[in-house]
């Protein structure tokens, strides 16, 4: 499959990034530092380039009963204008993939999905789409471009450059920036306030160059896929494809507040219920080291007699805290908040203990 | 954002410098290497009084998305490790050929010097690798 290019690419060449393919797209890892880059969502705000992410829209009089079958949590908790975050599962209770749900009202819909995942997706949706009528959906990944505006500063940012109120947290509605009509959500995958910004393709560079010139007095800062991943990782966030994936289910992953079990019944109910009944086999959870050292993706983790507990699902350098942080899968018994643990770090053992899923 | 290579040391293959001082040297890695690397997050270097040989990988130096070796420049016995860095990884970052030094050693095969790169050897290898 060929590499694509985002609408942002001569952005990111100007401003000297360090581009890296992923998902089958040139993006960019880093600007100049992937530190610098996280403090400045922490502090003040950070753009990103999101457009390699993928959107599809769904609507038609059977779509509501659509996404409540094919999707754990339940839409009918939003408001129009609002969007809720939900899994997708097989069969087996396993997480195709994590997503943005957002309602417009009048039967439309959009998801927003994993760029990793947009052709398992696709191909899922129109599995299950199948002899139902009434229901349109398509892939619009290709037709819109998406900026990710994060930090505590984005929404004093977009208040002086939109006459509009802005969407609450969660909302989706309308702005017109520079008077090109931009969707804004206030979603986003740092744990900071934040919007992303969908947009077309051909109006993408303007409004990249624009809010990157209107943010400078607010401290904005350009940045990469490094800073996205340790941003994600200090607010608990799971990566797909790394800390979760179709092997593992919402209950294992600790995601059950995205999943309305009081639904009649949603692909993966029942399994998803007999582990619950069961209990799950093994947990994702936070810990964090107590010793110098970065835990990585597969590293073994033991207790004090060498009995092997399970494994680091993600891992990341120390920003707030004084040491590493990360997400593991662990025993049950053992996901306990401040339970000791040891972790194999590429033959040192490493102190470490368990923590809630956030670090922020 | 890259840096004049300094006239004073000598250079490996694997982007490690070498400054000269009499029977010790002092060692640390380029200013290619760490813009190469990002971010440096962790170090993990040898203890002193261990022997190190040339071209043997003695230590770790990792970047947020990376972990890359350390190499012995030339062969000797470690005399002193640089524990500021350890503490302030990034200073490898802010001053590779200052602060950011790793290890001094004391040098048992002075001949060794030969088969490293001076400056303008080390810039048309740098050059090379660019095409």
């Amino acid at each position: 499959m060929s590499v694509h290019q985002t609408a942002l690419f001569a952005c990111h060449q100007r401003l000297g990034a360090h581009m890296v393919e992923f998902a089958h797209t040139l993006l960019p890892l880093k600007y100049d530092s992937e530190k610098a880059e996280h403090k400045a969502v922490r502090e003040a705000l950070g753009i990103f380039d999101v457009s390699h992410m993928g959107e599809f829209l769904i609507s038609g009089k059977n779509s509501p009963e659509f996404l409540n079958k094919i999707l754990t949590n339940n839409w009918q908790k939003l408001k129009p204008g609002f969007a809720q975050y939900t899994l997708m599962l097989n069969e087996k209770a396993g997480i195709i993939d994590d997503l943005i749900l957002y309602y417009f009202g009048e039967n439309r819909f959009m998801l927003c999905v994993n760029a990793a995942n947009i052709l398992r997706d696709w191909q899922w949706l129109n599995q299950q789409a199948q002899n139902i009528p009434d229901l349109t959906i398509d892939n619009a990944s290709k037709l819109f471009s998406q900026i990710a505006l994060q930090g505590p500063k984005s929404a004093a940012l977009l208040k002086e450059l939109t006459s509009e109120p802005l969407p609450e947290s969660f909302g989706i509605k309308e702005l017109l920036i520079d008077n090109i009509a931009c969707l804004c959500a206030r979603t986003g995958y740092t744990g900071e306030d934040g919007f992303e910004i969908f947009l077309s393709n051909s109006a993408a560079e303007h409004i990249y160059n624009y809010l990157l010139e209107k943010g400078q007095k607010w401290g904005i800062k350009p940045c990469g896929l490094a800073a996205r991943d340790s941003l994600r990782l200090e607010a608990g966030m799971k990566l797909h494809g790394v800390d979760i994936n179709e092997n593992t289910t919402p209950l294992e992953a600790h995601l059950m507040f995205a999943v309305d079990l009081k639904k009649a019944d949603f692909i993966g109910k029942n399994i998803l219920t007999e582990q619950i009944l069961r209990g799950p086999r093994k947990i994702l959870t936070g810990f964090k080291l107590l010793e110098r050292g970065i835990a990585r993706h597969g590293f073994k983790i033991f207790d004090n007699e060498g009995k092997a507990l399970g494994e680091v699902s993600s891992g990341s350098w120390p920003v707030t805290q004084q040491y590493g942080i990360g997400l593991a899968y662990i025993a049950p018994e053992y996901n306990k908040e401040g339970q000791e643990i040891l972790i194999n770090i590429r033959g040192r053992t490493i102190k470490a203990v368990v923590t809630k899923n956030r670090f922020r | 954002m890259a840096r004049a290579i300094p006239e004073d040391r000598i250079y490996s293959t694997e982007h490690e410098w070498l400054k000269l001082e009499g029977i010790k040297a002092s060692i640390g890695i380029s200013d290619h290497a760490q813009c190469a690397l990002g971010d440096v997050v962790y170090v993990e270097l040898p203890d002193v009084g261990q022997n190190i040989i040339m071209g043997k990988a003695i230590g770790v130096v990792e970047s947020v998305k990376a972990v890359s070796d350390i190499f012995a420049p030339m062969s000797g016995k470690i005399i002193a490790i640089n524990h500021k860095v350890i503490e302030n990884p990034e200073l490898i970052n802010k001053d590779p050929y200052g602060e950011g030094w790793l290890l001094m050693i004391e040098l048992s095969d002075l001949s060794q010097k030969n088969r490293l790169l001076d400056k303008s050897s080390y810039e048309k290898m740098l050059n090379e690798e660019a095409k």
